[in-house]
């Protein structure tokens, strides 16, 4: 039966702190969460880490849920915030690779087709992170440059030639994969089929 | 062709599926959880801010307090010390220009006892056209402290037999064996043997206008143009970086935490009074440290973060010196107090997560910050002083310079630190 609760049973359950409805809102949520953190993140652990976090804050702050708002979307506020605040981590902790070390290392990446999702990865995890956040950001949650400015720091000159530097970046490598496309000789097994 | 790149983009971040996340994440997750009762500790920003700033402001008050007894013991022509056995009483001015050339400590003492001689001291300064009299109106009669005071202020080219200290050229002054001082002018002290003061009183009586003089006598000095002063300071600094980390420290849902961070820098430093109560002091910086310690989750676990940036550089600071005279333990003591900027320069950094260690290479060789301090120095001995204060530094650029595909607005950085000083001084007395 609990695992039929409905949201408003589920925040309730989880702001008396009881395990098991904590677990039943992860369970619900978490799958469709990680996507988005892999979408910010890529595949490696940096995802988890993001997700793990939010779950974290999740819970902790679930009793300043107002209703106001699906609850799906609350979650996703926060996991996104914890993926711009990882971000920021990581630009500390992590060697930083340039653009063109970038670019050079994605030269040698087989996009695999779309459809299983695998080529749209490749290209977003080959993404330099800056350039991923913002045009996340601006793309998928739809916010404006102002806005990102807000949220992440930055100015909004910067988000600006950010998010054209992303777009100019994913251009290229999508005419990459048009030209091999076009030219199959150059290698037969690539495919592409951009919709 | 744009509006389809924005589509196809979305299209493939929503069309990905669902991906159960690792284990290992839930089992973090719970095992949070089930600590938070022994919730991780947490050195609030504000909470240790304001910790410091509790015993700064504790320290300077009990100090002031100090300081101020002395100041009013020292005020001691108002407080006559009456000795009833012997019908005797002491006056003693205590005046104290630690800046005013070597000669620190000047006093005035005069033993005064009835029935031996009529006598009336009037001490008045010109230069502030202020008139602190001491009209005495009793019978006394001057020891040779007070002979040596009168005859020298009537007489300034002559020399004090009485007094061990010698009179300079047209300066006078009175003082203990130890503390030898020189007034620029004896037209600033007035001795006078005047009859129509000195009328008897049974009662001693001494006008509120004394309580002046131990300020009023101090004279002006004119070698003050000429003293330099050198030595090594020292200061125990509580560090921050001002940066997103640790907004995100201080934001109520974050897992994230401050560990308090100390360092200590050292420098040389020199100083040349340019006017009376000014001077420039420049500081040498041998060794600096900016840092902070966070206690964040990293690879899925909660893991101490440290970072280093070790500097040197220099500091020029105005140096302003209060006018008040104080004593510690009868020693003379002034209060500096100090802005000017502080130019330093990176000489590496070290980023320490858990059991790696990095060197990061985002910062900017060149920091910029404003100091303000206050510092209580007290003065060993006529050449050498020894200071303690506290320092607000606040660094003013931004030391993220970022990397090639991060700007530095990123990751807006300032250094800021509140420190306690400790300083030694030898003050050079160089040729007029």
């Amino acid at each position: 039966m609990a695992d039929e609760a409905t949201e408003r049973q589920l925040i309730e359950g989880c702001v008396r702190e009881e395990r098991h409805f904590q677990e039943l809102l992860y369970r619900r949520f978490s799958p469709k969460m990680f996507s988005v953190c892999i979408s910010y993140a890529g595949r490696g652990n940096d995802a988890a880490d993001i997700l793990q976090e939010a779950f974290i804050k999740i819970f902790k702050n679930i009793g300043e849920f107002r209703f106001d708002c699906p609850l799906e979307a609350w979650i996703r506020r926060i996991v996104v915030n914890t993926a711009i605040d990882t971000y920021r981590k990581s630009v500390r902790q992590l060697p930083t690779v340039s653009l063109d070390e970038t670019t050079d290392a994605a030269d040698d990446t087989v996009f695999a087709h779309p459809s299983d999702h695998r080529y749209f990865l490749e290209l977003i995890e080959s993404m330099p992170a800056g350039y991923r956040l913002v045009f996340n950001l601006y793309v998928i949650e739809g916010l404006n440059h102002r806005e990102i400015a807000e949220l992440t720091g930055i100015s909004e000159g910067t988000s600006k030639s950010q998010f054209a530097r992303a777009k100019k970046y994913l251009q290229q490598k999508l005419q990459q994969e048009l030209n091999l496309k076009e030219n199959p000789r150059n290698d037969a097994g690539r495919s592409l089929q951009l919709v | 062709m744009q509006e389809d790149l924005y589509n196809w983009y979305k299209e493939g971040a929503e069309s990905l599926p669902n991906m159960e996340p690792p284990p290992m994440v839930w089992e973090n997750v719970t095992a949070v959880l089930d600590n938070k009762g022994a919730k991780k500790k947490r050195f609030g920003f504000w909470w240790w801010t304001a910790g410091a700033f509790v015993i700064v402001l504790l320290s300077s008050l009990f100090l002031r307090q100090q300081f101020t007894e002395r100041v009013h013991s020292n005020g001691a022509l108002a407080q006559a010390n009456q000795n009833p056995n012997n019908n005797e009483s002491t006056y003693s001015l205590t005046a104290t220009s630690p800046l005013d050339d070597a000669g620190i400590n000047e006093k005035v003492s005069a033993v005064v006892a009835p029935g031996l001689s009529e006598n009336a001291t009037n001490i008045t300064r010109k230069e502030e056209n202020a008139v602190a009299s001491s009209t005495l109106k009793h019978q006394a009669i001057a020891t040779p402290y007070v002979s040596a005071f009168a005859a020298n202020a009537n007489n300034p080219t002559q020399t004090s037999s009485a007094n061990p200290t010698t009179s300079n050229g047209s300066e006078t002054f009175l003082g203990l064996p130890t503390a030898t001082q020189t007034t620029e002018s004896s037209e600033n002290l007035h001795s006078i043997n005047a009859p129509d003061l000195s009328a008897t009183t049974t009662n001693q009586t001494i006008t509120t206008a004394l309580t002046e003089l131990p300020l009023s006598i101090v004279p002006k000095d004119k070698s003050i143009g000429s003293l330099w002063y050198f030595g090594i300071a020292s200061e125990f600094n509580n560090n921050y970086l001002f940066n997103h980390d640790l907004i995100d420290a201080l934001r109520k849902e974050s897992n994230n935490s401050l560990l308090p961070h100390f360092s200590t820098t050292w420098a040389f430093m020199g100083a040349k009074s340019f006017a009376p109560g000014k001077a420039i002091r420049v500081e040498m910086l041998i060794s600096k440290t900016e840092g902070q310690h966070y206690m964040t989750y990293s690879e899925g676990i909660l893991q101490k973060k440290t970072i280093h940036l070790n500097y040197s550089g220099a500091s020029i600071l105005y140096d302003k010196t209060s006018n008040k005279s104080m004593r510690l333990m009868g020693m003379p003591v002034r209060t500096h107090w100090q802005i000017g900027p502080q130019l330093c320069v990176l000489g590496g950094s070290t980023l320490a997560v858990g059991e790696n260690n990095y060197n990061p290479a985002e910062y900017r060789k060149l920091n910029l910050s404003l100091i303000g301090g206050l510092e209580e120095e007290l003065f060993l001995s006529n050449q050498f002083s020894v200071a303690g204060g506290i320092r607000l530094n606040a660094g003013m650029t931004n030391i993220f310079k970022g990397v090639d595909n991060i700007p530095a607005y990123f990751n807006r950085t300032h250094t800021g630190n509140l420190a306690l000083t400790l300083n030694l001084r030898y003050y050079l007395r160089m040729p007029k």
